[in-house]
């Protein structure tokens, strides 16, 4: 098998997706001649021409309209968001057109929209391009919010998003670009709103996605040479929430750890903790646990940064303690 | 008395029970009550039971007190219907909330000394909040509800929890298994108020002592806030065998029985069931027990002689099959719970039946609802008893199925020797209902049935199997 990088599997998905479908084109700020912030886009543009991968001025809104009219009109547009911050600009024609079109003329709009964005803190690029939105965008109904942490998702997805006829956001998290990792076969990739166990386990349940899952991966690595057999359970999708399946893993172990690299107070984790607690109560052994980042504004300073994100250690830690809590929970 | 009162007398667990002593109110006078719920708990030589009601009712008063003995008939309780007394007597309730709310409820107490004690102002803030915030809910629930323990340790880290008295700490699939298994959390752990129960720690407790030992120790428990449970009382072995003794006596007395035997071939049936428990997870998995009460139930229905009770000198069949299984309880005795409606039961839903009511049979937990109006009974001798067995009648019932252990056997089969699996069933029967004839259509059918058993997971019409004519 191949092994290739994200940055190459996102940018081969989208040359297939160009290559395949005439309606399908890039816009976003320097994916042309530049080749994109984050270098995904590097090339393309001698590829399919300046017609297909356009350089847009620098107004989120503007452009994100004019991806929106674009699908209204038929095309496929993929619309790149330099880093999730700057889509604040656009929030207003993400949440109340593309999002709700559809609603709005009872069924006869459809906005088959891709917007991807680059998004995440580990680059120390503080605390304004650093952020991890997703919750916010898995609170919008109407979209639906994708978060590939693995390679054969980055490669796949775009695909089943630009089938899609809604509106779909993928994010891509700045320190998987340069993972590497093999490339696995195409028909082994689940439908995109289905939640993946990527490692099974007995004992607890690392609930996570996109930019944390090697992270978890990582931490039940360690857990099973300490004797903790973990699961890991890849969300993948965040709106539509496969539901069942993070809730048939908690059913089996018991035991629920939520890695998010965002921030706890009202977030997904906050979200899939609700879960457990409406659906699953009954099979809780222990009271779920989030590993989030910091309530701060991300830090420039590295040691800082790195301080105030989800670590392996802290995942093995709060594993361990789980797994140690029936012994000694309430001590004097 | 109005129209909408009525009293609930002495309820029978048997036919030769005569009376039963009360050892426990469950309710007031004055409460509401819905249908199932247990009002009181009774003994007889069968064991403590609780005893459920059918309706959604008022206790207007408590006519005996815990301890008395009553006949069989005589009244225990006046209920009333709800929506009378409601009006009459919603006043006085609104007070006693009034009352409730004034004063802080107990977990508040807790977690305030909690406070002044461990100074982290943290681990309090949290509870405090959320009570702040609870401006919607009646005080009513409040008051109701059980007393919660702080979490704040798990969210700050810190090392100390407020344990409310009489309240076992456990996690939430801690309290559901042991709900699921009829027993009680402080039964199981007298002393360990220091520890939050986990489900593994159930599991090893429920393992380590047998069920009426566990249960025993809950009366022990000083404060104990969990209602005892029937299973805290057993049953008096001795006065058990007497009833027992009471009842085959004059089942062979008063019933003219006859006898049938029939070898049922059971290679077909375990073969099925081999392939459906292939696809089933360990824990659905199906014993052969529950596909041959699904047949019989089944078979029965096209049978009514044998189904149903023989009182006053005349016999009244019964629309359904309400299967008594009997099951034997450690040190001795007998018991019957009921699977009501057997016939339109799938073998799925009849292996459930079984695992509850044999788990709550040994430990004494039965429903008065479920230990009444059998209208057949099965008995089994288990796999490693007898090849064949003939069973005494349960009166006022007519007929009794006995089925021996399942084992191999040479058979002739279409002309040639097989080794097949057979379990020799026979069945007793009431002379003056039915005659042999009637019983050996039923045990011919039965044993056809279950060369087919794919007919037993199709959904059973209300009539069951369709009737067989050429043994008329």
């Amino acid at each position: 098998m191949d092994k290739i990088t994200f940055r190459e599997a996102f940018k081969a998905a989208m040359v297939e997706a160009l290559n395949e479908d005439p309606r399908v084109f890039l816009m976003g700020e320097d994916v042309g001649r530049y080749g994109g912030c984050y270098a995904v886009s590097n090339g393309l543009i001698d590829t399919f021409g300046a017609q297909r991968i356009i350089d847009t001025p620098l107004a989120e809104s503007g452009f994100v309209g004019a991806g929106i009219g674009a699908a209204m009109g038929g095309m496929k547009p993929i619309v790149e968001i330099m880093t999730v911050n700057f889509s604040l600009l656009a929030l207003d024609q993400i949440l109340n057109n593309a999002a709700t079109l559809r609603h709005m003329s009872g069924g006869q709009i459809s906005v088959p929209l891709v917007i991807r964005m680059a998004c995440g803190a580990g680059k120390q690029l503080a605390a304004q391009h650093s952020h991890s939105f997703e919750g916010l965008y898995a609170h919008i109904p109407g979209l639906k919010v994708l978060y590939p942490g693995t390679i054969g998702d980055a490669r796949y997805m775009l695909k089943m998003a630009l089938d899609d006829p809604d509106p779909v956001i993928i994010f891509e998290h700045v320190m998987l670009y340069n993972q590497e990792g093999e490339l696995p076969e195409k028909n082994s990739i689940a439908p995109m709103e289905q939640a993946v166990i990527r490692r099974p386990g007995r004992d607890l349940s690392i609930i996570t996605w996109g930019g944390c899952l090697y992270k978890a991966l990582q931490a039940a690595e360690q857990l099973a040479a300490l004797g903790i057999d973990a699961e890991v359970v890849d969300l993948r999708c965040l709106r539509p929430l496969d539901r069942a399946t993070l809730l048939d893993s908690v059913q089996r172990t018991h035991k629920a750890i939520i890695v998010d690299e965002s921030w706890k107070s009202g977030g997904m984790s906050a979200e899939i903790s609700a879960t457990l607690a409406e659906f699953g109560l009954w099979y809780l052994d222990a009271p779920v646990q989030r590993i989030c980042t910091a309530e701060v504004p991300i830090p420039y300073a590295q040691h800082l940064e790195q301080a105030s994100l989800p670590q392996v250690t802290q995942i093995v830690t709060a594993a361990q303690q789980m797994m140690a809590s029936s012994e000694s929970a309430v001590r004097e | 008395m109005s129209d909408n009162q009525h009293d609930l007398t002495m309820p029978s667990f048997g036919s030769d029970m005569r009376k039963g002593t009360l050892v426990q109110w469950r309710v007031k006078e004055g409460d509401s009550i819905n249908r199932g719920d247990v009002i009181a708990v009774i003994e007889t030589y069968k064991g403590a039971i609780e005893l459920d009601v059918f309706e959604d009712t008022r206790v207007l008063s408590l006519l005996v007190k815990e301890g008395d003995e009553i006949a069989v008939g005589e009244p225990i309780a006046r209920l009333g219907s709800l929506d009378h007394s409601d009006k009459k007597d919603a006043p006085e309730i609104n007070i006693a909330d009034q009352e409730e709310a004034d004063n802080p409820p107990a977990t508040a107490d807790i977690n305030e000394t909690e406070s002044r004690e461990t100074a982290q102002p943290s681990t309090v803030n949290i509870p405090e909040q959320a009570r702040a915030d609870q401006t919607g809910p009646p005080a009513e629930d409040i008051s109701a509800a059980e007393p919660i323990p702080a979490l704040a340790p798990a969210l700050q880290g810190s090392s100390k929890l407020a344990v409310p008295k009489g309240f076992v700490l456990a996690t939430p699939a801690a309290r559901f298994f042991a709900r699921e298994q009829q027993l009680s959390l402080t039964a199981l752990f007298p002393h360990h108020t220091k520890k939050i129960i986990t489900l593994a720690m159930v599991e090893e407790a429920i393992k380590a002592a047998p069920p009426t030992q566990q249960a025993d120790k809950a009366n022990q428990t000083p404060g104990s806030a969990e209602i005892p449970t029937a299973a805290t009382k057993g049953f008096d072995k001795n006065a058990m065998r007497q009833a027992i003794s009471a009842t085959v006596s004059r089942s062979k007395q008063q019933i003219p029985h006859y006898y049938l035997r029939q070898r049922l071939d059971i290679s077909a049936l375990e073969e099925y069931l081999l392939k459906v428990n292939a696809s089933l997870a360990v824990e659905q998995r199906l014993l052969l027990a529950a596909p041959l009460l699904s047949a019989i139930a089944r078979t029965l229905i096209n049978n009514p002689q044998l189904n149903g009770e023989y009182s006053e000198d005349h016999f009244v069949s019964c629309e359904t099959v309400n299967l008594a299984n009997a099951v034997n309880l450690r040190g001795g005795g007998l018991i019957m719970p009921v699977i009501r409606d057997a016939q339109r039961l799938s073998p799925a839903a009849i292996m459930e039946h079984l695992k509850q009511q044999v788990t709550r049979a040994r430990n004494n937990s039965l429903l008065f609802s479920e230990l009444s109006g059998g209208s057949f009974t099965v008995t089994s001798i288990g796999e490693r008893g007898a090849e064949q067995m003939f069973a005494v009648i349960f009166p006022p019932q007519v007929a009794i199925i006995a089925l021996g252990s399942a084992h191999q056997e040479a058979l002739v089969v279409n002309g040639e020797i097989q080794i097949r699996s057979v379990i020799e069933a026979s069945l007793a029967a009431d002379h003056r209902v039915s005659d042999g004839r009637t019983g050996a259509r039923f045990l011919y059918q039965l044993n056809q049935l279950l060369q087919k058993p794919a007919a037993l997971w199709k959904t059973a019409t209300p009539s069951g199997q369709p009737e067989h004519n050429e043994t008329d």
